[in-house]
């Protein structure tokens, strides 16, 4: 199992933003997590990465209990995520930003004296051009598209050559055209290199032509697991879901 | 590009230092000793300032209160001078190791806060300093200062000195360069620009801090022996807010992104000072009329200005 999630929970005050949320994936799983504004996703994502402390519960990878770790440790652990407000190193070069990521995911490379630049530029020319970033790389991340933001954004979480990652609604913001172009990349990359995938997005069109499995949550609990179909069908789903919003 | 350079082989690097190093050399034989002395202020102040830079332009982090680091290396070196309790190298390295003490002590408590907590902790152990040195009068000479240092024989000629500063401050500088544009240098800038991703990579944000604040403190202590070996004197206002201001201002006007910056600044900020003081005592008004200039319309500094100036005439000129 890659990774499982025993009974995890995160207050706030009286909230109970996620509530005793339990499941796990397999390796090379393209799942997703959907649910109404408010329902506990980002926070569950949060809490996962080790950017939130967890008031109860246990978070398994591999076989390791990570529950306790902070976020850079398990990065190294080869868990990758990316944002939903784009977060990028945005006075950086696109080329810099992810040379600078796949450094920093290896603390054997870190040195005071030596030139970075001369440093893993092979590694960041392959994932420059399986993101189709190559021609912008040295564009500063703050000058680039929102489309290609996006992109940067995926292509951070992918460099410390993740096993699993974290997507949360890589496409926000994207247009129609580029929506469809990012769903493809992302099948084609979790399938090449194997990665497990999951993922928080408000676009259903993307999450139906995407995943295998579905969990929805609703209210910081997980209420419906299933693959699409199943999904489209429950009407608890519907009513908490679907009916409710169509953003 | 080689992959496996060597840090002296950072190619862009040799052209453009090189004449600037033989030009600081040369100065001795056609500069006047007042303004030998007014170079070597400026180094030392740069010093200063690129260090601080390591934070501010580094790492994003603001601190009130490095003239505390300053002031730690002018006086421990000061004083084991002062009472013969060393020989010169011998308190050099001491005073070197009572600064990287201060960091390392103060630096613990400083990292676990943000922003202006973590500057104005800092303000708050440098006016721990500031007190001890100037109401210890039996040891320090309290407001009077420690005046008539010491210090090795050969150093007290003008050209000698300036020489002594240039090469410190000048391999000092170049370890932070190099510093700077490592895979450490990277993971400051990663955490400046954003530090929840900074940790999503794989930084440890608050232990970079820690160490970049360490390494920092050190080379402004070492800014803080130099001004003894160049003055033979240590006053209280060395761990001043004022001071702090100092090297602050150097780094705004000019370019805390730049890594020459604060270079810039220091010699701008120290020739500006010398001669608006010629003309009237009111200089701290130009100074305070300069930060309002450049917090309205200059934000990169000189440096940002001359770059952005630069580039864009290169977009232009490739039309």
């Amino acid at each position: 199992m890659m990774l499982q999630v025993e009974n995890l929970s995160k207050h706030f005050g009286g909230v109970k933003a996620v509530d005793n949320v339990s499941f796990s994936l397999a390796e090379g799983d393209l799942s997703s997590i959907i649910g109404p504004n408010g329902a506990g996703k980002s926070t569950l994502f949060n809490a996962l990465t080790g950017y939130l402390t967890k008031d109860a519960g246990r978070v398994i990878f591999r076989g390791e209990d990570i529950s306790a770790l902070p976020p850079h440790e398990i990065c190294r652990k080869r868990i990758g995520r990316s944002f939903q407000v784009i977060n990028l190193f945005k006075r950086m070069t696109v080329f810099e930003n992810i040379q600078t990521a796949i450094l920093a995911g290896r603390p054997g490379a870190l040195s005071f004296v030596r030139p970075a630049k001369s440093m893993v530029r092979k590694e960041t020319e392959d994932i420059l051009e399986n993101v189709g970033l190559t021609e912008k790389e040295s564009v500063l991340a703050s000058d680039l598209s929102h489309g290609g933001q996006r992109q940067l954004e995926l292509a951070i979480a992918l460099a410390n050559k993740p096993a699993l990652v974290f997507l949360d609604e890589p496409c926000a913001g994207l247009a129609v055209e580029e929506t469809k172009s990012m769903v493809k990349l992302i099948q084609r990359l979790a399938k090449e290199q194997g990665l497990t995938v999951l993922l928080v997005e408000h676009k259903m069109d993307v999450v139906f032509s995407i995943s295998q499995k579905i969990r929805v949550l609703y209210e910081g609990r997980l209420i419906f697991e299933g693959i699409p179909e199943e999904v489209k069908k429950s009407e608890e789903v519907l009513r908490v879901y679907l009916g409710e919003t169509d953003e | 590009m080689p992959a496996n350079m060597k840090p002296w082989m950072i190619t862009s690097l040799w052209p453009k230092i090189v004449p600037i190093v033989i030009l600081f050399f040369l100065f001795p034989l056609f500069l006047d000793d007042s303004a030998l002395s007014l170079i070597t202020e400026a180094l030392i102040l740069a010093l200063a300032g690129t260090a601080l830079n390591i934070l501010l332009g580094g790492c994003g982090i603001v601190s009130f209160g490095h003239a505390g680091f300053f002031a730690v290396g002018a006086y421990t070196f000061g004083l084991l001078l002062y009472y013969h309790l060393a020989s010169f190298w011998i308190a050099m390295i001491l005073a070197i190791l009572a600064v990287i003490l201060y960091g390392i002590i103060t630096g613990w408590f400083v990292v676990r806060l943000v922003e202006i907590y973590f500057a104005l902790l800092c303000l708050g152990f440098a006016q721990v300093i500031w007190v001890i040195t100037s109401v210890w009068y039996g040891v320090t000479g309290g407001d009077d200062g420690l005046n008539g240092i010491p210090i090795m024989n050969s150093l007290y000629s003008v050209g000698n000195t300036y020489y002594f500063v240039l090469t410190v401050a000048g391999i000092c500088l170049l370890a932070m360069y190099l510093m700077r544009e490592s895979p450490f240098g990277r993971y400051l800038h990663a955490l400046r620009d954003n530090r929840t991703r900074a940790a999503f990579i794989g930084v440890n944000t608050r232990q970079s801090i820690y160490i970049a604040f360490v390494i920092s403190g050190f080379f402004c202590g070492i800014a803080g022996i130099l001004i003894v070996i160049q003055l033979h004197s240590a006053f209280p206002s060395y761990a001043g807010f004022i001071k702090s201001g100092d090297f602050l201002f150097v780094c705004l006007l000019g370019g805390m992104y730049n890594f020459l910056g604060p270079l810039v600044g220091a010699f701008l900020f120290i020739f500006l000072t010398f001669f608006i003081c010629r003309y009237t005592e009111y200089w701290p008004l130009f100074m305070g009329l300069g930060i309002v200039l450049i917090a309205l319309f200059f934000r990169g500094g000189v440096m940002g200005f001359i770059m952005n100036w630069y580039r864009a005439r290169k977009v232009k000129g490739g039309c």
